[in-house]
């Protein structure tokens, strides 16, 4: 269990985000807010790439607010970016299995195929990243995650700059995800991206969680 | 995978050629052959830095110098022979612990400031003058024990085995990789569950413990120190040397190319060979990019 | 004493600060750091060194045109090679070792040189004050001004937005070429002439830049880490390198 504790954010007396309150048991919690309301910066929080100015993160009962990010990703927590961020030098092979070697070092590339294969990747695993295509590099993002075995994802604007086709796609791995048992949080601007994904609903607006709905109400 | 492979295949032979060739030339060559040897083994463990962690040093004349003067001044206070390596293993824990600390800033101000160190000690050098019944060190350097040639050849091959050798298995295992995902992105790196800040404190020791034992085979081959080891042409060498740089060894084949092509400059005017450092650090952009597109 | 070393220590901080604003607008206009800077104050020397006897203050066109030069052909060797901050440093490198070398190759028959005249020397609070320190007290005091008129007039936005962003600048039409091998120049015959005005003072050896750039680059990192905006960066520039050279002077 996920639970976030009166977290607030500051940078240079302005206040991004202001004692949040937020708890993740199951599922996938959608995240959705205009521009500049804080989500991206409540994620990065979480996964370590931030550090919140007061508050406290606990994962199963256990205080992360000040572990390292590569800690976190130990521990099951694990971040994807809005704009895809991959190893361009290396190959896709070789991006996945990075992210293999945290639990198995030595099976590592052959589990990073078994994980390009389940992303519909594998043709691409010997190209260097710096050669995909934006809706390539989504999938290279979720593959990197994956192979982590984590068991929260936080999933930062996944269908950020995809056209039509590739979201679709981009979709239906989450819907993947989530029937796997994967929790997740994932931010948005609007409900309508997330609403056939999450289960859960939190709108963060002006630096505060503004509501808390549930999806079918 | 295996075009990896193949092309490491390529280069034992090319390395061998180099280290086997000296044994059957005249004194002079045999004296090139080694010095160049050095240097390309001083090269390798710069690239260690630049190829693995992306961090490309114009102060690698830190550790390679550093342990040439404090094993010549080690010497001058009657420290026997054999304990210079440990002198090679402290100035190596020092140079980590600078790079370390420098690789917080940004690739640009880290090329930036590891070139301040550089022209810094070269400064710094000749102001290093000891008292025994004379003055000794400043401008003129220090000197140190007569090593026959056949044993620095020796020392300064197997370091250049032991230097291409580590770099090929650290390509092929998975602090390599981690090494190189840490190269391309450090955020994401540290997103995937790499400890950014141990890779790079590892890349930083392994690059500078090589490095001083070139330096320190650099010395016994001279028998001489002078603070021109720090000069702006020994900073910029690695970097000119792997200006073609795809594979292991063509770094080492540029060291080569280098020393033996400096020689036969120096023979028009003293220090001619700086002219060609020069122009091909003017369009060494050009050259790179035209490598990395035939890689 | 004390008085006289600090009125020494302040002319050493005026000369390091003229070089620091030349390296300074070189990496904030055109983007890149100028390691070629400390072999144009060289230049500078030697060319005093061969023609000023001859010439007198005539040599000082002679002057004008090798820096000139040299500053354009280093500005096309970047523009035409160079992709980003990177490499033009890389560029500026061998370009500065090739003035360096070339020098070096017409002057094997002795490395030290002297530069034999007359100096004039003046006296505050008993401290000797030479004339070409005097000098570049009012090349600095120059400079300053050139730089305030500049920046209270319509070029200085577009110089502030050519720092700030080089790229949107060029988009919404400044012409950021031209700012940038004005910069080039500009900077390389000021450094040329602090080399010609020093070079009575100091032996001439071909490396005589390296340790000048040095302190120039080291003063520039610290005044950059105040992250000030226009004329207020070239005058904490100038505080930085003043007191620099008192601290170091001191020890």
């Amino acid at each position: 269990m996920l639970i976030v504790k009166e977290v607030s954010k500051t940078y240079n007396s302005h206040v991004v985000l202001k004692e949040i309150n937020l708890t993740l048991k199951k599922g996938v919690l959608g995240v959705v807010g205009p521009n500049g309301s804080g989500k991206s910066t409540l994620l990065k929080m979480i996964a370590g790439l931030e550090k919140p100015t007061c508050g406290r993160i606990l994962f199963r009962d256990k205080d992360i607010t000040k572990l390292s990010a590569n800690k976190r990703v130990e521990l099951g927590i694990v971040y994807t970016f809005q704009i895809p961020k991959p190893f361009y030098r290396l190959t896709v092979l070789e991006n996945v299995a990075v992210g293999c070697m945290v639990r198995d070092k030595k099976n590592a590339k052959k589990r990073a195929l078994r994980i390009c294969k389940m992303m519909g990747i594998e043709h691409l695993a010997d190209r260097e990243a710096k050669v995909l295509s934006q809706g390539e590099l989504k999938l290279l993002e979720l593959a990197k995650v994956i192979s982590t075995e984590p068991e929260i994802i936080l999933l930062d604007e996944p269908f950020a700059a995809l056209d039509k086709e590739n979201a679709i796609i981009v979709k239906e791995k989450l819907m993947e995800f989530k029937r796997v048992g994967y929790k997740m949080m994932v931010t948005a601007h609007r409900f309508k991206i997330l609403k056939d994904v999450a289960d859960k609903f939190i709108e963060v607006r002006e630096g505060r969680i503004r509501s808390d709905l549930d999806v079918k109400s | 995978m295996v075009k990896v492979k193949e092309k490491i295949e390529l280069q034992i032979p090319i390395l061998a050629i180099l280290l086997i060739l000296p044994l059957f030339t005249n004194f002079y060559y045999f004296w090139l052959f080694t010095l160049a040897s050095i240097f390309a083994s001083y090269t390798l463990s710069w690239y260690l830095m630049e190829k693995f962690c992306g961090r490309t040093s114009l102060g690698h004349t830190l550790p390679f110098g550093l342990t040439a003067y404090l094993s010549a001044i080690a010497y001058f206070f009657n420290y026997p022979l054999q304990l210079l390596p440990l002198v090679a293993l402290i100035v190596a824990l020092l140079s980590t612990f600078i790079f370390y600390i420098t690789s917080m800033l940004d690739r640009v101000k880290f090329v930036f400031a590891t070139f301040l160190y550089s022209v810094l000690l070269w400064e710094i050098a000749p102001f290093i003058v000891l008292k025994k019944d004379i003055l000794y060190g400043g401008e003129e350097g220090f000197s140190i024990a007569l090593i026959p040639p056949n044993i620095i050849y020796i020392l300064s091959s197997t370091l250049l085995i032991a230097v291409f050798v580590f770099t090929i298995l650290l390509h092929k295992s998975s602090l390599g990789l981690k090494m190189m995902a840490v190269r391309d992105d450090e955020e994401a790196a540290l997103a995937i569950g790499i400890d950014v800040k141990r890779i790079k404190l590892l890349n930083s020791f392994i690059s500078s413990l090589f490095t001083s034992f070139a330096g320190l085979i650099y010395i016994l081959h001279f028998s001489h120190i002078d603070p021109d080891v720090f000069s702006v042409e020994n900073a910029i060498f690695p970097f000119i040397a792997s200006v073609f740089a795809g594979n292991f060894v063509t770094p080492v084949l540029g060291s080569y190319l280098l020393i033996f092509a400096s020689k036969a400059l120096n023979t028009i005017s003293p220090q001619f060979h700086l002219v060609l450092y020069a122009l091909l650090l003017i369009i060494s952009p050009k050259l790179r990019r035209i490598s990395n597109a035939h890689s | 004493m004390e008085i006289e070393q600090l009125i020494i220590n302040f002319f050493s901080g005026v000369f390091l600060a003229v070089f620091a604003i030349g390296i300074s607008t070189n990496f904030r206009i055109v983007k890149f750091l100028n390691l070629a800077y400390g072999s144009f104050f060289t230049l500078g020397a030697y060319i005093a060194y061969h023609f000023f006897v001859k010439l007198g203050f005539f040599s000082l066109a002679i002057l004008l045109l090798a820096s000139v030069f040299s500053g354009i052909l280093l500005y096309v060797l970047i523009r035409l090679i160079g992709k980003g901050i990177l490499e033009a440093t890389i560029i500026s490198l061998g370009f500065g070792i090739l003035i360096e070398e070339i020098l070096r190759l017409f002057h094997t028959t002795g490395y030290f040189l002297i530069l034999d005249i007359p100096i004039k020397i003046y006296y505050i609070f008993s401290a000797k004050i030479t004339s070409w320190e005097l000098t570049q007290l009012g090349i600095l005091i120059i400079v300053l001004l050139a730089f305030t008129l500049i920046f209270k007039s319509k070029y200085g936005i577009k110089i502030k937005f050519i720092e700030e962003d080089i790229e949107l600048a060029s988009m919404y039409g400044v012409n950021s070429n031209f700012y940038e091998a004005l910069c080039i120049c500009k900077t390389s015959v000021l450094a040329a002439i602090l080399g010609f005005l020093s070079s009575p003072h100091q032996a001439l050896f071909p490396s005589m830049g390296w340790s000048v750039l040095v302190a120039g680059i080291i003063v520039f990192a610290i005044t950059s880490q105040l992250k000030l905006v226009g004329f207020r960066h070239y005058l904490m520039l100038v505080i930085v390198s003043i007191a620099y050279a008192e601290i170091i002077g001191w020890f």
